[in-house]
């Protein structure tokens, strides 16, 4: 017979235990374990996405920091430039400001030196003009120079082309006037006398006449008062005529110079 | 030649009778518990395993999945059940080629058993899901008329399917027990291995099929179509 019923009933409480027990040692601890696991992956997961949360805030933190420190460069490059700039137009203005200085000083002393060249030729100019004047006055006409020009003096003095008035003033009447006769060379004492005697008829009060030789005065004779006034009969206005043509001379070349400079 | 194990008797006491077929199912428990007992004491929850914990995770990995895909739920309520009576059926199919094993499932007893397992399992889980009343308007859909009718149905397909893997079972064996008075050589061997494939084809069968009747009763007015797609693929 192919069906009997109480292997029918025998297998169906078979199939029961064997449900039971596979349920108890089978799926359950296999389900558990995979359920851990997968708890377990979730976790990690988790983790794993928290971590790459964070490296993201950090990544996003870096990128701050790093546009910060960018903006940070910008700022003192730009503000290095701008102290540089400062520097460098300082820098350019205390060098302008030297190269003036400079080239005033070699202007003053480019001066100092046309002077001293325009002293020095006025000098020997005058020493030069006074020597031949002399000598030919001497070899040509036969006449001393200096007693020419004491003469000439004497005459324009006794022909009131000469005012002496401003070496009275500031005197009172009680007191005589004491003047110094300076000449670049030596007077005779008759020469003086004359020359005495011709200034106290043009003057009120009474005189005191002293001598002075002074090599460098220009070729003549020249009196002075107490009072700081002054009468020159000297070369000193043909002298100053003739500085001021050489000067003319000296200073053409060197305005042309100074122009090629400055250009 | 015995059709079935039944008719081997051991040891009998009245009613009571210890046949192959009680004997052998004892063994294939004793296979399934202890195996599993043996893996599942030592069992890791980390991703490196033993080979077997990975094999008892594919299998049951496996089993939930078709659950899932056939009844669209969890797959856990119904694991068990489903797990178990393929795990049984298989493992009873493939002993079948150690010489001297005589598979429980070519008794009819034994399929009839677990027909009648599935017949009441079906509604055991259609009312735990959708209530007793839920649960029996099922069968006056779509209209009462249609109540004999259904209810027919039910029982057919419990009798389809314990013939069915009975049937199945026993022609194998028997087929290959033929074949190997007739042509003793080679060609008993490609019949036995074609008897492992079919064997384990109906053990998925019996499982599936279980699987497609309790989810047409724990799916409200949506099962008939599922069970009918079923029968038609377990016969082809």
């Amino acid at each position: 017979m192919l069906f009997d019923g109480f292997t029918v009933f025998a297998q169906i409480v078979n199939f029961l235990i064997l449900l039971f027990l596979l349920r108890r040692f089978l799926y359950r601890p296999v389900l558990n374990a995979m359920q851990e696991r997968e708890r377990h992956i979730a976790e990690q997961l988790e983790q794993a996405d928290q971590k790459h949360q964070q490296a993201e805030e950090e990544y996003q933190r870096y990128q701050a920091q790093n546009q910060e420190l960018h903006e940070y460069y910008v700022q003192k490059q730009r503000q290095a430039e701008e102290e540089v700039e400062i520097w460098r137009k300082e820098a350019l203005q205390t060098a302008h400001q030297e190269v003036d200085a400079t080239l005033h000083n070699w202007r003053q002393s480019i001066a100092l030196e046309k002077d001293d060249f325009a002293a020095g030729l006025r000098q020997f100019a005058v020493q030069q003009t006074y020597v031949i004047a002399r000598r030919a006055l001497r070899d040509l006409a036969d006449a001393d120079f200096e007693k020419r020009m004491v003469a000439v003096f004497l005459s324009r003095l006794k022909q009131n082309q000469i005012d002496l008035t401003q070496l009275e003033q500031g005197y009172s009447e009680t007191i005589d006037v004491v003047l110094t006769l300076r000449s670049a060379f030596e007077l005779s004492p008759a020469l003086q006398e004359q020359i005495r005697r011709e200034l106290q008829t043009h003057l009120v009060k009474n005189i005191t006449l002293r001598y002075e030789i002074v090599p460098n005065l220009n070729a003549g004779i020249e009196l002075v008062g107490q009072n700081g006034s002054q009468v020159a009969w000297n070369l000193r206005r043909y002298l100053e005529a003739l500085e001021d043509e050489l000067d003319e001379q000296i200073q053409e070349p060197v305005d042309k110079q100074k122009g090629r400079m400055e250009a | 030649m015995e059709i079935s194990p039944d008719a081997l008797v051991l040891w009998q006491w009245g009613p009571v009778k210890l046949n192959a077929t009680i004997l052998f199912t004892w063994l294939v428990m004793a296979i399934l518990v202890i195996g599993s007992w043996l893996i599942t004491r030592n069992i890791k929850s980390t991703v490196a395993m033993s080979r077997g914990q990975n094999m008892l995770e594919v299998i049951v990995g496996g089993v939930m999945d078709q659950i899932r895909e056939i009844s669209q739920q969890d797959p856990r309520p119904y694991l068990a059940f489903v797990g178990s009576l393929f795990l049984f059926i298989v493992v009873s199919n493939v002993l079948s080629i150690v010489p001297g094993f005589q598979p429980p499932t070519g008794s009819l007893s034994t399929t009839t058993a677990l027909a009648l397992c599935v017949l009441l399992a079906v509604p055991i889980f259609g009312i735990w899901q959708q209530g007793l009343l839920g649960y029996l308007k099922q069968y006056i859909q779509p209209t009462p008329i249609m109540l004999p009718f259904n209810i027919i149905g039910e029982l057919s397909r419990t009798l389809a399917l314990a013939v069915r893997l009975f049937g199945n079972v026993m022609s194998g064996g028997l087929i290959a027990a033929i074949l190997l008075s007739i042509v003793p050589l080679f060609f008993p061997i490609i019949m036995q291995m074609l008897g492992l494939l079919t064997g384990i084809i109906q053990a998925y069968i019996f499982a599936v099929l279980a699987m497609v009747y309790i989810a047409s009763a724990t799916r409200a007015h949506s099962g008939r179509d599922d069970e009918t797609s079923g029968e038609q693929s377990a016969d082809g």
